[in-house]
C-alpha cells in the first residue's frame, strides 16, 4: 500500500532522513517510533507529500507522490504533528469544508456525523474550534484524516496531549481504524506502539535502526525476571538474607529512596519464581518488604540501546549482556520506573 | 478550488477584515469623490480616477496579508496542501476570494454616478471604464499582496512591504526625471532603457486611458498579465518551498 525506497532529505547540510527503505501491507498498522527529532514527522510530511525528498521514492497505493499527487494524495488522511484547524470555524463547518476540499463523493451528512460518532465529537460540533480543548482539537484533526475514508491514515504522534482517559479512548479509535485502513502511526511512547501497533519501525538521526514486531520485541520483557525491592532496615542484614535465596542471580543496592529502607534491583534465574522465598526469609529475619515490583524497562532499555548507539543494532541482535550492564547502572534504573508509572502503566492495564 | 473560495471568502466575513476593507475603501474613495467631484460640482470622473488608486496603498494589505502567510504560522497549510488539490487551484480560489471582497466595495462604490446626476449628467459610460480601470488596479495589487504573503509568515511584514510595493510603483509613476537628458553621449542607451522601464512600470501611465474614459486594450492586457505573473509567482513560491 505504501511503499518506501531510499528516502533521503536534507536541510542544507543536514541530513534529516538517511536513506530510509520500507513498506506498509494493506491494513496493516505501523508503529514509527524514535526520539524526539528523529525525523518522523519529516518522514511523515514526505510521505504525505507536504514536503519533497531530496531523494528516494514514495509510492501510494501505486501513485508515485510526486508524479502524481492528486491520485496519491486522494488515497491519504494525515493528522500532521500540530492538528491543522482553522480557528475562525466550528466544528461542523471545518468538516464541511474538508469535505468539499477533498472532494469527496459520500453522502455528506452520513458521513460526516459517522465520524463525529466514531471520534466523539458530535457533542461540540456547533462550537468555534478555538474554543475547544487540545483533547476535542486533537480529535478534530483526526476526524479530519478520516473524511472520505481515505485508504492510509497517517498520524503524527496523535494522543500527544492529551488526558489518559482520551489517550485510551483514541488508541482504541485508531486500533478500530485499523481494520479497514492502512495505518502509519508515530510516537516517542514505547507503550502506546505496543498496544496498537502490528509492526514497528524504529528511526533515530534520520536512519531506520530496527523494524520488528511488538511481539518480538516484548519477548525480551517476559525473558526477564527482575525486580525491584524496597525492604526496611539496614543494606548489610538483607544482602545478607538476600545472598541466602536460592534462584537469585544477583542483587544490586539502589540505595536510600525512604528513610528506614533500602531499595534494590534483584534478577532471578531465568524461569524460577524468586518472590515467595524472598518474602519468606525477609520475613523470618523481620525485614519488612515495603514494596516489591516488576521492572517491565526491557523494551525502554532497548530502544535506548538501539536509538544511543549510531551503529544500529537490530533488536534481536541485543543480547542478554548488553542489557544488564544497562541495568546495573544506577541512573537507568532510577528512573527508568517512574517514566513506567508516568507514561503507560496505568494505560497499559486498561488496554490488556 | 471552488472550497478554498467559499472558505476564504467566509473568513472574510466570519472576522473584521472583510468589514474593514469596505469601511476603510469607501471612507476614502467618498472622500476623494467629495473633493473631487461633489465639491466641485463636477461630473467628469478623470481626477477621481486619477487619485482614487491610492486607496489601494492602505486596503490591499488588509485583503491579501494573511491569505498565505496566516497558513503556514498556524500550519493549516498542511490541510491544503497534502489534500488532492493543485497548488494553483488553492493560489486561484483564494485569488478569487479576495477579488470578490474587491468588486463589492468597487461596485459599491458605482453609486456616485445617480449622486452626481442630482446636480448634472455624468457620462456614465465613461465612469464605468474608470471603475474597471480602478478594478484591474487591485486585482493586480492582490495578486502582488497574496505573492508577499506567501513569502513570509508575518502578516505584518506581508501587509507593510505590500504597501510599500504599491506606494513605490505609484512614485514612480509621479517622477518627472527624463534619464535621457541626464545621461546623454555613451550612456544614451542607458537613458532611454530607464526611460522605456520606467514607463513601463508606471501603473499611473496604464491608468491614463481608463481614467479619460477610453477602453484600450493594451492596458487591460498589461493589469491581467502582471497579475498572472504575480499569481504564478505566488505558486511557485510555494511549490519550491517543499525542496527546502
Amino acid at each position: 500500500m505504501v511503499e518506501i525506497k531510499n528516502l533521503t532529505k536534507k536541510y542544507g547540510t543536514k541530513l534529516a532522513v538517511d536513506n530510509i527503505s520500507f513498506t506498509v501491507k494493506e491494513g496493516e498498522i505501523l508503529g514509527f517510533l524514535g526520539p524526539n527529532g528523529a525525523g518522523k514527522s519529516t518522514t511523515m510530511n514526505i510521505l504525505t507529500g507536504y514536503l519533497s525528498a531530496s531523494s528516494g521514492e514514495v509510492s501510494i497505493g501505486g501513485f508515485d507522490i510526486l508524479d502524481n499527487p492528486v491520485e496519491a494524495k486522494k488515497k491519504i488522511g494525515y493528522l500532521p504533528e500540530h492538528p491543522p484547524l482553522y480557528m475562525d470555524m466550528t466544528v461542523r463547518e471545518y468538516l464541511d469544508f474538508v469535505y468539499d476540499l477533498k472532494k469527496v463523493e459520500e453522502d455528506r451528512e452520513e458521513h460526516l456525523s459517522k465520524i463525529c460518532d466514531t471520534v466523539k465529537i458530535t457533542d461540540v460540533k456547533d462550537r468555534l474550534i478555538s474554543n475547544l480543548s487540545k483533547g476535542y482539537k486533537q480529535r478534530v484533526g483526526i476526524a479530519q484524516a478520516m473524511v472520505g475514508n481515505p485508504e492510509v491514515l497517517i498520524l503524527d504522534e496523535p494522543t500527544v496531549g492529551l488526558d489518559p482517559k482520551q489517550i485510551v479512548e483514541i488508541r482504541s479509535v485508531i486500533k478500530k481504524l485499523g481494520r479497514e485502513h492502512t495505518v502509519i502511526l508515530s510516537s516517542h511512547i514505547l507503550q502506546e506502539v505496543n498496544a496498537i501497533c502490528e509492526r514497528v519501525i524504529i528511526i533515530n538521526g534520520g536512519k531506520l535502526v530496527a523494524s520488528d514486531t511488538p511481539e518480538n520485541l516484548g519477548k525480551s520483557i517476559s525473558n526477564e525476571n527482575k525486580f525491584q525491592l524496597r525492604v526496611a532496615g539496614e543494606e548489610r542484614e538483607i544482602l545478607d538474607i538476600l545472598d541466602g535465596v536460592s534462584g537469585i542471580k544477583y542483587v544490586n543496592s539502589l540505595g536510600r529512596k525512604e528513610s528506614g529502607s533500602i531499595d534494590f534491583v534483584v534478577e532471578a534465574e531465568p524461569d524460577v519464581d524468586v518472590r515467595t522465598p524472598i518474602f519468606n526469609a525477609l520475613a523470618s529475619a523481620n525485614l519488612p518488604i515495603l514494596s516489591l515490583q516488576t521492572l517491565d524497562l526491557s523494551l525502554e532499555e532497548i530502544f535506548l540501546e538501539v536509538t544511543q548507539s549510531q551503529a544500529g543494532t537490530y533488536i534481536a541482535d541485543v543480547d542478554e549482556e548488553e542489557i544488564e550492564i544497562v541495568n546495573t547502572e544506577p541512573d537507568a534504573t532510577n528512573n527508568a520506573p517512574e517514566e513506567v508509572v508516568e507514561e503507560g502503566a496505568s494505560e497499559d492495564e486498561s488496554n490488556l | 478550488m471552488k472550497a478554498i473560495y467559499k472558505r476564504e471568502l467566509r473568513a472574510y466575513f466570519k472576522t473584521p477584515l472583510g468589514y474593514i476593507f469596505l469601511f476603510a475603501y469607501l471612507l476614502i474613495t467618498s472622500a476623494v469623490f467629495t473633493l473631487c467631484n461633489l465639491l466641485t460640482q463636477q461630473t467628469s470622473m478623470v481626477f477621481f480616477f486619477s487619485y482614487v488608486n491610492l486607496v489601494f496603498i492602505f486596503v490591499i494589505p488588509v485583503l491579501t496579508m494573511r491569505l498565505f502567510a496566516e497558513e503556514r504560522k498556524n500550519k493549516t497549510d498542511q490541510l491544503l496542501l497534502t489534500a488532492p488539490v493543485r497548488i494553483v487551484d488553492i493560489v486561484l480560489g483564494k485569488f478569487l476570494a479576495a477579488s470578490t471582497v474587491l468588486l463589492i466595495g468597487v461596485a459599491a462604490t458605482t453609486l456616485y454616478i445617480p449622486i452626481m446626476e442630482l446636480y448634472g449628467t455624468p457620462a456614465i459610460a465613461e465612469s464605468m471604464i474608470g471603475y474597471l480601470g480602478l478594478f484591474l488596479t487591485g486585482l493586480l495589487f492582490i495578486a502582488l499582496g497574496m505573492f508577499m504573503s506567501s513569502i513570509t509568515e508575518s502578516q505584518v511584514i506581508a501587509a507593510i512591504s505590500t504597501s510599500v510595493i504599491i506606494l513605490f510603483l505609484w512614485l514612480l509613476g509621479d517622477v518627472n526625471i527624463q534619464f535621457t537628458e541626464v545621461l546623454t553621449g555613451a550612456l544614451a542607451w542607458l537613458g532611454s532603457a530607464l526611460d522605456w522601464l520606467m514607463n513601463f512600470i508606471s501603473i499611473t501611465n496604464r491608468l491614463y486611458d481608463f481614467a479619460l474614459g477610453t477602453l484600450n486594450l493594451v492596458p487591460v492586457f498589461y493589469f491581467v498579465s502582471l497579475a498572472g505573473l504575480f499569481l504564478f509567482l505566488t505558486v511557485q513560491v510555494i511549490e519550491r518551498r517543499r525542496w527546502k
